[in-house]
């Protein structure tokens, strides 16, 4: 097979087509929404967890996790609580008083500048119940610091209560222990709820990236054939070289410019999220992750800022057990089977776009790509949204249509291993090889056809 | 230099578009490729040019297979093609990169051709923007670009105003005398028989007429009569045996079976005293050869 000439074809072809204003426009337009996107996702959380991050810092650090000075403590239950330790251990003075005082200082407290809170500890049927006034009108004191200090209460009143009911000292860790449930599947491995969510997301998001990139850019292999065929340019450039030299050039082209625009919207979203760098969640997160999970840990365990520290372990340690498989090769592994793919669908786009005469029939003659690109799609995308290991999950990796829409976050994932997943790969290169084949068979009669469209059997026929 | 063309066919399904073709341009000029429409004279031309594969036959330039991607080949299609939204310089720069040519060449091939096309001012407009004719042009030009030795024209003059008519014939006619060998394609006769030596002329898939256009025309004789004369001349020409053809402002044509018929005719008008303005005898045109070997079937058809 000749394929001299491609290298033509495509600069060509990848000059005019990252000439084009539609490529321009998107481009610019996805890339810019990405930049945004990157910039909200670090920078937002910042501003609305930002009384959060401050105590989990603080805990960290070490400091004082409250901004309340002083606490007005009336004890209504008619046990006897010590709260010297709570006073002790957040920096507070606590005072005790009467329910007449406590409902005085609500009044008193509002209009002040004294870091206050009224705290008043009461007893039902159901148990016990620690309610707090803070000061939030000229005092610097706010909701979050309120409800730690009530937490901090209310594990005391446990505590002691407890204590009361003869548990030693020693093993009160032991009786509030909280019992942990969980049920998953007998084969599987038992995941955490932000592996869980990751390996539930990530699969999703990235399926339909690559069929949006894939399938768009294959549609336009096909337009740009049928182009060259409806303005008769096709006649003069196979007097200078063979059609499949046309075609290929072609396909590389497309798939070089879509992962150029993949690579230019990626780097928006990097901008963004340089931008927000200064100013967002990471950056504030930052110093508490990794070499500071031991101090967060030893916070949490003092009981300080205990269910944010908690959250971020848990997200860091999810993050980091999904993409524990992550590596260069890993990445050379998904421009491969991206390439793969593209060259699949956009081989089958070709011989639809050299399928038809006239521009007006390109939308019909591009309806079998479009089913086979959506049976893909599915056939990927629903085992990730089950999350279920069974049989479509592992037609999708290995078929051809799917495998291009899922192999690339499995693997990452760790959903199937490197044998898997170049055994996956070299069935999606054979699948190429024969495509090709097919197209450098038919490719030369179908582009020199005139007149009606031909259907799926008359190109099969050409085949023979 | 030469091109054989030998026993190519090719059919599509039961459809036979090409039967046996086979001919031979072994020297330099303008070969002439002729037929009806939907004759085969398009397939002939793409199975030549290896853009189509053949039944059977082969194609020798200089006795080799003809191979589009080595050799160096000039092609104006009959169905024009640019790429509508793209700039025609730098369709003109990928066409010369795809005959394997140099920027530095590429330019200095473009600045000729488009110096001599008259068509400089359009370099940076789309081809959508252009007007048939100058399309046309940018074609002519990108089918020379690369010097080609062997130039293939099919209908080069249609659609064009006598003026780019006259231009794209004096530039064929540069090419033919610098050595080119060129087929032409045309339904203008005159054309044909203003540069061509040499003719295949196909119907239905079939060559019907071949050979040198002079030797063919020798073969047949002068047979064809026109005659003016200051009187009505009908009783003579019936007695000598003519068969009038038509009457036209220009005379009356008639076709005669010998020479001998035509100089009794002459004889007998100036023995009759009648002033002969006009007395012309002579060999079929091609346009006649055409329709005599095609249009009886088209008619009848």
């Amino acid at each position: 097979m000749k394929v001299k000439g491609w290298k033509d074809v495509f600069k060509f072809s990848f000059m005019q087509q990252i000439k084009t204003k539609s490529f321009i426009i998107s481009t610019v337009v996805i890339a810019f929404i990405a930049a945004i996107m990157a910039f909200l996702a670090d920078f937002l959380p910042a501003i609305l967890l930002e009384d959060e991050i401050n105590k989990v810092s603080r805990a960290v650090d070490g400091e004082n996790m409250l901004t309340v000075e002083i606490v007005y403590l009336d004890n209504e239950t008619g046990y006897d609580f010590n709260f010297d330790t709570v006073a002790s251990e957040n920096n507070v003075a606590i005072n005790e008083v009467t329910a007449e005082e406590a409902d005085a200082k609500i009044l008193e407290i509002a209009d002040t500048t004294e870091r206050a809170v009224v705290t008043k500890i009461t007893a039902g049927d159901n148990g016990f119940s620690v309610d707090s006034r803070y000061a939030d009108g000229k005092s610097a004191v706010n909701k979050y610091d309120s409800e730690m200090l009530n937490s901090a209460i209310a594990r005391a009143v446990r505590d002691q209560v407890l204590l009361k009911l003869g548990v030693p000292e020693d093993s009160l860790g032991l009786a509030k222990a909280e019992v942990a449930v969980s049920c998953s599947s007998a084969g599987q491995e038992p995941v955490g709820f932000v592996q869980q969510i990751l390996n539930t997301v990530v699969p999703m998001v990235s399926a339909i990236i690559l069929f949006m990139f894939i399938f768009s850019y294959s549609s336009m292999v096909a337009q740009s054939v049928a182009i060259e065929k409806a303005s008769r340019v096709i006649e003069y450039l196979l007097t200078s070289i063979k059609p499949l030299a046309i075609i290929l050039g072609k396909v590389l082209a497309m798939c070089c410019v879509s992962i150029l625009q993949f690579l230019l919207i990626g780097l928006g979203g990097t901008f963004g999220f340089l931008v927000s760098l200064p100013f967002g969640i990471l950056t504030k997160m930052g110093p508490m992750i990794g070499s500071a999970a031991q101090q967060m840990q030893s916070a949490a365990a003092s009981g300080a800022g205990a269910g944010a520290v908690d959250n971020a372990a848990e997200i860091v340690g999810g993050i980091s057990e999904s993409f524990s498989h992550v590596d260069a090769s890993a990445f050379i592994l998904m421009i491969v089977v991206f390439i793969l793919g593209f060259l699949f669908y956009a081989g089958i786009a070709g011989l639809a776009g050299a399928s038809v005469s006239k521009m007006e029939d390109l939308s019909s003659a591009i309806q079998p790509l479009s089913l086979i690109g959506v049976l893909g799609f599915y056939l990927a995308y629903f085992p990730q949204v089950t999350g279920e290991e069974n049989t479509m999950a592992l037609l999708a990796r290995y078929l051809p249509i799917s495998s291009p829409f899922v192999l690339p976050s499995d693997y990452l994932l760790g959903r199937i291993d490197l044998v898997g997943t170049l055994i996956a790969i070299a069935v999606l290169a054979v699948a190429d090889i024969l495509i090709m084949m097919f197209v450098a068979k038919v490719y030369e009669s179908l582009i020199l056809h005139t007149g009606n469209r031909l259907k799926l059997g008359d190109i099969l026929k050409m085949s023979k | 230099m030469s091109l054989v063309v030998e026993h190519l066919s090719k059919k599509f399904g039961d459809h036979v578009a090409v039967e046996d073709l086979s001919f031979s341009i072994e020297k330099p000029g303008v070969f002439a490729f002729l037929g009806t429409n939907g004759a085969g004279k398009s397939t002939s031309i793409r199975m030549i040019l290896g853009m189509l594969s053949k039944d059977s036959g082969a194609v020798l330039w200089n006795g080799k297979p003809l191979d589009i991607t080595t050799e160096k080949i000039g092609y104006l299609a009959e169905e024009r093609g640019l790429y509508p939204k793209y700039n025609i310089l730098e369709q003109m720069y990928y066409f010369a990169s795809l005959k394997g040519m140099k920027k530095k060449e590429a330019t200095s091939a473009i600045d000729y051709l488009f110096s001599r096309l008259k068509i400089d001012e359009y370099r940076k407009k789309k081809a959508e923007q252009l007007s048939k004719g100058n399309q046309q042009k940018v074609q002519l030009a990108a089918a020379l670009l690369c010097n080609p030795e062997l130039i293939i024209l099919d209908e080069p003059l249609s659609g064009l105003d006598p003026v780019n008519a006259d231009l794209f014939k004096s530039i064929i006619r540069e090419e033919r005398d610098s050595g080119k060998y060129i087929i032409m394609s045309s339904h203008q006769m005159e054309t044909i028989e203003e540069f061509c030596e040499d003719i295949v002329l196909l119907h239905r898939g079939k060559v019907v007429m071949q050979g040198n256009l002079n030797d063919i025309k020798r073969e047949r004789g002068r047979e064809n009569l026109t005659v003016k004369a200051d009187r009505p001349i009908g009783e003579i020409a019936e007695r000598c045996g003519l068969t009038l053809v038509e009457e036209t402002p220009n005379g009356s044509d008639f076709k005669v079976k010998s020479e001998s018929d035509a100089e009794r005719m002459l004889k007998e008008m100036l023995e009759s005293g009648i002033g002969v303005i006009k007395f012309d005898l002579r060999e079929p045109s091609l346009h006649e050869l055409f329709v005599e070997k095609c249009g009886g079937e088209i008619n009848e058809g």
